[in-house]
């Protein structure tokens, strides 16, 4: 109430503060806008009333008008309702009231709402302490609420299943509830029934729980249907009720399922409960079921008894006695025997309920025991009865029986048997036994593996030794009752066994022992013994040996023989004669060889006891045999047949083998052959050896080292030779038994040897190049000449192909001619251009020859060559030569032709001028005289005259006629010229050396060779006037300057290439003692990677055709060769080049010069 | 004096082209044109010819045959071949029976000068008869030594042409022969040839074996002849001259040519004596034989007994033969050069120098016939040196006596 109080006071105190700042705000506002005083006082009195409520709101409303009235309604100051201030009263308070009552009711409606805000969270405070959970959802699944609880039941806080709907949760049942879940929903919203379900859901954690969701059913709220509803988890509930009903489930089955009748009666002998069992086993008839009271029951069981007495008795006393348990035996008139128990029904608080009745059917059971105490008896006798100590213990160690031959084995004392613990019986048992550990531990064993059998010998302390065998009893079905042990005493068995076992290996160690087969047939024929050996021998199957029957043994043996009659035969033979004894050699079926012994095996008083039979395989011994023979035979054919002498003398120099040829060899005597020691021969033989010392010593030497072997040659007198090879005569361990002598005569092969020798060394030295060939070509061997004409080393060459080195297309031809040849057998000769390792050419002229073995296959080629470029240039030179003189003697004959026609044609021309000379004069005359006077005496002639004069420019002939003339003899002039130039160049009659004007040889081989450089060059010559004669082949020598003037020319026209002309300058010098020509053009120059070939023949830079390679060879040769000069040359890329030839004047030594 | 020339060849138009040609000799020579050896003959044995030029190949006789039966009928006449053949082996079968041999196309001024020498020659000839024997003359004989060493090593085939020209340069009839082939128009084109090494050069060791051992172009002096005793006098001497004559022009003049040719001229000197000689050997022996104690000169017994002296036979034998101008004048006037109007110093000089200091010391009267001709001496001013120059045969005729002791005895004695 304070707070309301508080309020009114506030809300009255607001009314003047308000009206107060209307006053203070409107004072300045009011000059701005006219009547402003009016609007603010009006919002003062709104607020007031708004804020303050209806009594301050009403004191704003009066206060306003007198405020305004006071200051702004004239009459100014008038403090009370004036005139102007009264019509603002009424609105003012109307406002006022308006504005308090809206105010109230707004706040009522905020109180209300604030109650109602409060009552909601109280009740959600509620819910959301609930052990369950609360929802609400609409009809289309969306989650509205969920109380945060529901964390703990679905893992899932409220925030992820509002975002999640109904849908998430839906998603999480599972799928055996899913559908009564769906449809529970759809008849929620469908049909507003209630909604009950439960069903298992898997929380967020994947963990399984039960959980117990209802809803009253769906309500319409703001348009909208909607329903409430509760989650319970009812985990531990439905748990509980799965373990009740397993358990009632349970005990269903175990009232119904034993083979026990089960009747349970109420304190009041009504019946509660009575099983399947007991309806059948007592036969009860329906109806009688249908009463509860047992007595109908009973009286329908109790004629079925065979003494019913007891039975009731029983029933009675237990009735009486509700706390007591019993049990008895029930037999019935059909032989049934029905074990019967009673026991009472109580509670944990042993309140009584009832009793039961279990009655069980031990029918089969009782004939089983009657059965069993029969069979144990006869057991028992039986066990009495054997010689073997029994022991029969049931499946948990008890003994079940025991006979009087175990307690007289082991001296077990009565005392100790009466006891009913095994235990002690056993430990007596085991004391007893040699090794007791093992014994033990086989007990033991035996127990925890009842399945097994064993049976152990075992020895006792007192050196007795027993035949231990234990065994499991069971039943027809496999089903274990316990353990039968049994014992024997095997003392004196083991003894003899021991006896006949050692006697045994010994015979058959001893059978076994021996590398020959061995069988013993008793007279029964039964096989007593047959060894491993045999048994391989004749590979006898197993199978065959289990038994010893020895019949289809023998069958199988006697199979193996190639002569299976003959085998027969003796055997059939040996058993009808037990007495006789046989030794025999056989042959098997796979070639081996076998000797056969058999003997009978009698007793020591003779008796017959069976027959022994040994088998010896000799196949080896045979086989040596034959080989020995095959050997000694082969021996004595090789000794026999050998072009070699053989003597082969023993350690004690006794001669033991001698053959024909040695005989011959050394031609020995017949007396000396008589002699069978060694002596003799030697001293036979060394008197014809050339040199007897070493020989001698050599023998003296090998008989003191009978292990040594040796190999010399041995000279005759008489010129032959011996080669001696001697060793010793050894067996495989290196025992020595004499010493062999082989002599060869070698005579022949010696001289072979040195013709071979002094041929190969021939051949190595010849001085022309040798090469051996395979047949494919591959070269084998070089001699020295070929290296020195090829460069080529013997090591170079070898493996190579011969044809490798004659790479010079040039000679392919010729190659593959010499090839074709030589393959056919034939020898080849002729000349081949062949390339040198630094790549010169040369020329060789080669022979070709095949080596043929005896059979007619060529093995190799020799290949002989010899250089003959020299030769080659020779005749290069020759034919050039010949060339010249052949040009020469056309030239001649050219000449004669041309001569006589030139020699009249000068004369003629001669006469013409000169009679030309001498007629002008006279025609002159003539002309002058007759003019004058013709012109006096016939005017008309002399007109005539000169017309004619006139029109055959008689002038003009008179001053050209002599010029033709002269140049016409010009012409034949140099005709003759060119013919002379010609002989005179090819000098055909200078056969040999004559003096000659170089000057002029120059210039007639300038004239021939005019046409080779006028076009392209300028022919400029500077002779020397002292130059004299000089002795040379002038015809050659001006081939020489021929060629280079050519060269020049040719080398110009490359340069200049039809664009003017070149220079070609000859000059000719005397150098005192010799001539120095010189050649100089100014064409393209000689480039330096050729100027050293430029004088190799058949090289040459012109285009094929165009120059044969030879002029500068030829001109080197000429000059250098044949006249002992110098030719060289300068030469300038692109400027020129010159030639130079030095020729002496004093060339008497030149060789050339003789005649 | 007109001269009558015969021209013979096959070929008309060659005829009538020489008949113009030397048209403008018409004044000097007359010239008669046949196209046949046998219209030669027929010609000269109806008119005196001095002299006939013939082709060498024409149908039915040829110029060889003309001339070989010109030579015995018309002894006299100047024999020249006028050939277009121009082999060595037409030339070589042409040297007997010609004195000269000229190669188509000729320049009929050489034909001219060789003629004309050759006329002139024979016209200085006192003794016209002689003109006959000489032009008769095949050969010059040679000594029988010299010419058995030259065939002797011509047969060697190693024998060396130097060999060859050691033998010839010392006979005055080979060293002639050759001169005379080398000068035939053929080999000799260009110029005359005065050098007897040129000459062998030309020709060639081959040709002077084939001249000499097939076609006996030299001869031998009869041994059995009168004036053979004087033979290895006249060679000595004429060995000497030569030797010496080239001594003097090398060292007068320093030119190998003007030494060559004064050895050549010098051995020819006197080739006339020899040509009398052999050919008037009678006539000959008498000049010999009156040469002692005669107050007649030499010549002067030349003239009287064979007609003209020897050294117009020899220049008419020289130039007959074509050999160079200069070797027949110095033949011709060695006794007296300055008649030859020589103003320089020549191999006449050289060669009569020569002979005038050799007769001088020579032994033999035959020798001696010559004196120094003072004019041409003085005119060439060597008056002074004439005395060196006879020491220098002073040192060749020593140095000959101690190589040569026997040269006399062997040439007699063979």
């Amino acid at each position: 109430m304070g707070i309301r109080w508080k309020g009114s006071i506030l809300g009255y105190l607001l009314a003047p503060v308000l009206v107060a700042v209307a006053l203070l705000l409107s004072a300045p506002l009011r000059s701005v806008v006219p009547y402003v005083e009016f609007y603010l006082f009006f919002a003062a009195v709104v607020a007031v009333a708004w804020f303050g409520g209806r009594g301050p709101g009403l004191l704003a409303a009066l206060l306003a008008p007198l405020t305004l009235d006071y200051f702004f309604l004239p009459p100014l100051y008038t403090l009370g309702f004036s005139r102007q201030a009264r019509p603002y009263i009424l609105p003012f308070l109307l406002t006022a009231l308006a504005a308090a009552w809206m105010s109230s009711t707004r706040a009522a409606a905020k109180r209300a709402q604030a109650a109602r805000l409060e009552d909601e969270e109280k009740f959600r405070k509620l819910l959301a302490n609930l052990p369950d959970v609360s929802w609400t959802t609409d009809r289309h699944g969306r989650m509205l609420y969920m109380s945060p609880k529901v964390v703990n039941v679905l893992g899932y806080t409220n925030r992820e299943i509002y975002a999640g709907g109904l849908a998430l949760l839906l998603g999480r049942i599972h799928a055996d509830d899913l559908p009564s879940v769906q449809s529970a929903v759809q008849s929620l919203f469908a049909g507003g029934k209630a909604f009950d379900v439960e069903f298992r859901f898997q929380r967020k954690d994947g963990e399984w729980v039960w959980v117990h969701n209802r809803a009253i059913g769906a309500y319409e709220k703001d348009g909208v249907i909607l329903a409430d509803g509760v989650i319970t988890e009812i985990s531990a509930r439905k748990q509980a009720e799965a373990e009740s009903q397993a358990k009632t489930a349970f005990l269903g089955a175990l009232v119904n399922s034993p083979i026990d009748g089960i009747l349970v009666l109420d304190s009041n002998g009504r019946r509660i409960l009575q099983n399947e069992r007991m309806t059948e086993m007592h036969q009860v008839p329906r109806q009688i079921l249908l009463d509860p009271d047992h007595r109908a029951m009973l009286k329908h069981v109790l004629p079925q008894i065979k003494n019913a007495g007891p039975f009731v008795a029983q029933i009675e006393y237990l009735s009486s006695h509700p706390e007591k348990t019993g049990r008895d035996e029930i037999e019935f008139n059909d032989g049934r025997v029905f074990d019967r128990y009673s026991a009472p029904v109580k509670d944990n608080s042993g309140k009584y309920y009832g009793r039961i009745w279990t009655h069980r059917d031990i029918t089969e059971r009782k004939r089983a025991e009657i059965e069993l105490r029969s069979k144990t008896a006869f057991l028992e006798a039986q066990a009495e009865a054997a010689i073997d100590g029994i022991v029969v213990m049931d499946a948990e160690g008890r003994r079940i029986l025991h006979n009087r031959r175990v307690a007289e084995m082991f001296e077990i004392p009565q005392a100790l048997l009466a006891g009913p613990d095994h235990n002690d019986v056993r430990h007596f048992m085991v004391q007893k036994l040699k090794e007791p550990v093992p014994g033990l531990a086989l007990i033991e064993h035996l127990y925890r593996h009842p399945e097994e059998a064993r049976r152990e010998e075992v020895e006792f302390v007192d050196g007795r030794v027993f035949d231990v065998y234990s065994a499991p009893v069971t039943g027809s079905s496999g089903e274990y009752y316990g353990r039968i042990w049994t014992f024997r005493d095997i003392t004196e068995r083991k003894r003899y066994e021991l006896e006949l076992k050692s006697k045994t290996a010994f015979l058959e160690a001893q059978a076994d022992s021996t590398i020959d087969g061995m069988l013993v047939i008793d007279r029964n024929f039964r096989r007593i013994l047959v060894n491993r050996r045999l048994v391989e021998m004749f590979e006898i199957p197993q199978a065959l040996l289990a038994d010893s029957d020895q019949i289809p043994v023998r069958k199988h043996m006697i199979d193996r023989f190639k002569d299976r009659q003959a085998a027969h035969a003796l055997v059939d033979y040996l058993y009808s004669h037990p007495e006789e004894t046989s030794r025999s050699e056989f042959e098997l079926t796979d070639g081996r060889a076998l000797e056969i012994y058999s003997a009978p095996v009698k007793g020591s008083q003779g008796e017959y006891y069976g027959r022994v039979w040994t088998y010896r395989d000799i196949t080896q011994r045979k086989q040596y045999e034959m080989e020995l023979k095959s050997k000694t035979a082969f021996l004595e054919a090789q000794v026999n047949s050998t072009i070699d002498g053989i003597l082969v003398v023993g350690q004690d120099g006794h001669r033991l083998l001698i053959n024909q040829q040695l005989i011959e060899m050394f031609r020995v005597p017949a007396e000396i052959l008589r002699h069978p020691h060694d002596g003799p021969m030697l001293e036979h033989v060394t008197s014809l050896v050339k040199d007897p010392g070493p020989f001698l010593s050599e023998i003296e030497y090998l008989n003191q080292h009978p292990e040594e072997t040796s190999r010399d040659e041995i000279e005759f007198k008489d010129g032959t030779v011996f080669d001696r090879y001697s060793a010793s005569v050894t067996d495989r361990d290196g025992k020595i038994y004499g010493r062999i002598w082989a002599f060869r005569d070698i005579t022949a092969r010696k001289r072979d040897e040195d013709t071979l020798r002094q041929l190969s060394t021939a051949v190595a030295q010849s001085p022309v190049s040798v090469v051996m060939m395979n047949p494919d070509g591959n070269v084998t061997y070089v001699n020295q000449r070929f290296t020195e004409l090829t460069g080529y080393t013997f090591a170079e060459m070898i493996g190579k192909s011969w044809l490798g080195i004659h790479s010079d297309p040039s000679s392919k031809a010729a190659l593959a001619d010499l090839w074709n040849a030589v393959r056919e057998g034939k020898e080849w000769h002729g000349e081949l251009r062949n390339k040198r390792k630094n790549g010169q050419t040369y020329w060789a002229a080669a022979a070709v020859t095949p080596i043929l073995d005896a059979k007619g296959v060529i093995t190799h080629f020799v290949a002989v060559k010899e250089d003959i470029s020299e030769r080659r240039a020779m005749e290069t030179e020759l034919r050039q030569a010949q060339k010249l003189e052949g040009i020469g003697q056309l030239a001649a004959g050219i000449a004669h032709e041309i001569n006589t026609p030139t020699q009249f044609v000068t004369d003629n021309l001669t006469f013409l001028q000169e009679s030309w000379q001498a007629a002008v004069p006279v025609f002159n005359m003539y002309r002058t005289v007759l003019r004058d006077r013709l012109l006096k005496l016939a005017p008309a002639a002399a007109v005539e005259l000169q017309k004619a004069e006139q029109s055959c420019d008689l002038d003009f002939i008179a001053e050209e006629v002599p010029r033709a003339i002269a140049q016409s003899l010009e012409g034949a002039r140099r005709v003759a010229s060119i013919v002379r130039a010609m002989k005179e160049f090819s000098h055909p009659d200078s056969a040999e050396k004559t003096d000659a004007d170089l000057n002029q040889g120059v210039l007639s081989t300038i004239t021939v060779a005019r046409n080779e450089w006028k076009y392209v060059a300028e022919m400029e010559t500077s002779f020397d006037k002292t130059l004299p004669p000089i002795l040379c082949y002038p015809g050659e020598v001006n081939q020489v300057i021929l060629n280079l003037v050519v060269n020049a020319a040719h080398s110009i026209k490359e340069k200049v290439n039809g664009n003017g002309k070149g220079k070609i300058t000859i000059c000719t010098r005397n150098r005192g003692s010799f001539a120095e020509i010189s050649v100089s053009d100014t064409g393209m120059g000689i480039p330096e990677e050729i100027q050293h070939r430029i004088y190799e023949p058949f090289f040459t830079t012109k285009e094929v055709g165009k120059g044969t390679g030879q002029g500068l060879a030829f001109s080197h040769s000429v000059v250098v060769r044949k006249h002992g000069g110098k030719i060289w040359f300068d030469t300038e890329l692109g400027r020129g080049t010159t030639f130079f030839i030095n020729l002496p004047l004093q060339n008497a030594d030149v060789a050339e010069e003789k005649l | 004096m007109t001269k009558c020339l015969l021209f013979v060849d096959d070929e008309q138009m060659v005829l009538d082209g020489l008949r113009r040609a030397l048209w403008s000799m018409r004044g000097e020579w007359e010239m008669h044109f046949v196209s046949s050896g046998a219209a030669a003959l027929d010609a000269l044995d109806s008119m005196p010819f001095d002299a006939v030029v013939t082709d060498m190949r024409m149908p039915g006789m040829d110029g060889v045959q003309l001339l070989e039966l010109v030579k015995e009928r018309h002894g006299n006449l100047v024999r020249i071949v006028l050939s277009g053949q121009s082999s060595k082996d037409a030339i070589l079968r042409s040297v007997a029976p010609a004195h000269q041999f000229l190669s188509k196309p000729c320049n009929l001024q050489e034909l001219k000068a060789r003629l004309n020498q050759a006329f002139a020659s024979r016209d200085l000839l006192s003794n016209q008869p002689l003109a006959s024997i000489v032009s008769r003359m095949r050969s010059i004989p040679s000594l029988p030594h010299l010419y058995n060493d030259l065939t002797v090593a011509l047969r060697d085939e190693n024998t060396s042409l130097r060999q060859i020209e050691e033998i010839i340069s010392h006979d005055v009839g080979m060293a002639a022969k050759i001169l005379q082939l080398a000068n035939s128009a053929f080999i000799a084109a260009h110029g005359r040839v005065s050098s007897l090494h040129e000459a062998l050069s030309l020709i060639g060791a081959e040709t002077v074996r084939s001249l000499t051992l097939s076609i006996h172009v030299f001869s031998q002096f009869d041994r059995n002849a009168a004036t053979a005793a004087h033979l290895p006098a006249i060679w000595d001497h004429s060995v000497a001259v030569a030797s010496l004559a080239h001594r003097i022009a090398i060292t007068e003049t320093g030119s190998k040519h003007m030494a060559e040719e004064s050895f050549t001229t010098g051995l020819l000197h006197d080739v006339g004596k020899i040509v009398l000689l052999a050919e008037m050997p009678k006539e000959y022996q008498q000049v010999v034989a009156s040469l002692d104690g005669n107050n007649q000169s030499f010549r002067e017994l030349e003239i009287k007994y064979v007609g003209c002296p020897h050294e117009q036979i020899g220049a008419y034998l020289m130039s007959v033969w074509g050999l160079p101008v200069p070797i027949v004048q110095a033949v011709e006037f060695h006794h007296v050069p300055s008649a030859a109007a020589h103003t320089e110093f020549s191999s006449l000089t050289a060669v009569h120098c020569a002979d005038a200091i050799v007769s001088a010391s020579d032994a033999s009267p035959l020798n001696h016939d010559v004196d120094v001709d003072t004019r041409h001496v003085e005119a060439l001013g060597l008056v002074d040196i004439l005395p060196q120059w006879a020491c220098f045969h002073e040192e060749y005729l020593s140095a000959n006596a101690r190589n040569q002791p026997s040269q006399d005895a062997k040439a007699l004695s063979t």
